[in-house]
């Protein structure tokens, strides 16, 4: 993936409720993936963490218990067994290489939606929030909508396009309601998404349109 | 700054302080903890930052108890990984507290993965992404400085927005604000942040 193609960024607000610790595990796990990829983002987090501990350290704080620190000096004497974690590597799941922030989260077992599309569940969270994979293949039509929910799209593989803008690998798409969007997915590469929705799966996801006939499953 | 005084020491003679004086520069401390596990040096910094780390993950929303687990165990981190500190690449407090919410990520997926389907999820101690990129030591400072400066309605969103969980309309709630004057504050604040990043173009 190169890092230089990256053309749709995080907005400043949602870097700021990572750092914040406000986002879902989906949100969370789209944002990480993008900030490992893209060398811009991952300078405003800095920037963003860097703020953070500044705010950390005007806090009041709130007293320990009263055994906290004899506990703390017995703890570091203690030999350190953790198991040197390995280093995450790339993983890959149905024929596609992940990012490394994917490698160790299970994804589940894809099913076919069509011929043409497969989503691979990762986690349902708060409120049926969804996050998975979604392929589909080239050259697939996709009707225009808008969407009910928030919605974060990752694209991992391959790409397509939204009236003038282009999406490729790497770059990230939030869309709510406000946006009515009919993608062109790009006709001879196939494209694979990293979607987190805020609800359970409907016809909502900037790609998922073609999901209608088959949202009965 | 406490250490205004002493900037010009020599380290042989910044060694020689005594570290049990209150008030050591956080980032020396964890040097020392790095070079000797000096453990004086541990009880000043874990006395100046357990505290805050517990504060601030009550805000956060976590029970007295998990906070105070997570800071002890943040604490452990800091001892543990002293040697990774670069006082060029981070100052202490930021260091500490990517450290912190580290855990804290970790800890609350360990508890949301019972009721989940079952996502057996290793990736836990993955950190590289997000904290390895720090910034440097003169851009720090001029985030403090940027904090500084700030209007007072936009520091009043950026900390609430930070130190508790709250969302936008809970923020614009307890200010008797419309919505849209919390996110546009919010807005502009980190705007002025991110400005830092063009100042000093790379870290
Ligand atoms: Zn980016």
């Amino acid at each position: 993936m190169n890092p230089q193609a990256i053309a749709h960024h995080l907005d400043d607000e949602i870097i700021w409720d990572f750092v914040c610790h406000k986002l879902e595990f989906g949100e969370n796990l789209i944002v990480r993936t993008h900030i490992s990829l893209c060398a811009e983002c991952a300078k405003t987090l800095a920037v963003f963490e860097a703020a953070g501990g500044e705010l950390l350290n005007d806090i009041n704080g709130i007293e320990m218990n009263d055994d906290a620190l004899d506990l703390a000096l017995a703890r570091i004497e203690l030999k350190d067994v953790e198991i040197p974690k390995a280093k995450p590597s790339k993983s890959e799941a149905f024929g596609f290489d992940l990012p490394a922030t994917l490698s160790g989260i299970e994804i589940k077992n894809r099913h076919f939606l069509g011929p043409n599309v497969w989503i691979a569940p990762i986690e349902e969270g708060k409120n049926k929030s969804q996050t998975y994979l979604l392929w589909i293949k080239g050259g697939q039509d996709i009707l225009p909508h808008t969407h009910t929910k928030r919605e974060m799209t990752l694209v991992l593989s391959g790409g397509f396009k939204d009236g003038d803008n282009s999406y490729n690998a790497g770059d990230f798409v939030v869309c709510d309601d406000s946006i009515s969007h009919a993608p062109i997915m790009l006709a001879d590469e196939d494209c694979l998404c990293l979607v987190y929705q805020d609800g359970p799966i409907k016809p909502q996801t900037i790609l998922g349109h073609l999901l209608k006939p088959f949202a009965r499953i | 700054m406490i250490y205004a005084n002493v900037v010009n020491m020599k380290s042989e003679e910044f060694e020689l302080r005594d570290p049990t004086k209150s008030h050591e520069n956080a980032e020396q401390l964890i040097l020392n903890i790095a070079q000797n596990n000096c453990r004086e040096s541990y009880k000043l910094l874990f006395t100046q930052f357990a505290p805050k780390i517990k504060s601030f993950m009550i805000g956060q929303g976590a029970k007295a108890n998990e906070a105070e687990d997570i800071a002890q165990d943040a604490m452990l981190k800091v001892w543990r990984k002293a040697q990774l500190f670069d006082p060029k690449k981070a100052k202490a407090s930021t260091w500490i507290f990517t450290i912190a919410r580290n855990l804290q990520i970790d800890t609350i997926r360990k508890q949301k993965r019972q009721d989940r389907f079952n996502n057996e999820i290793q990736a836990e101690s993955y950190e590289a992404d997000t904290s390895e990129k720090m910034i440097s030591e003169q851009s720090a400072s001029q985030v403090k400085e940027v904090i500084k400066q700030l209007p007072q309605e936009q520091l009043q969103v950026l900390k609430l927005s930070f130190y508790e969980d709250l969302s936008h309309s809970q923020i614009a709630q307890s200010l008797s604000i419309p919505v849209g004057t919390v996110k546009s504050r919010l807005r502009l604040a980190l705007g002025r942040l991110k400005a830092v990043k063009s100042i000093f173009g790379e870290f």
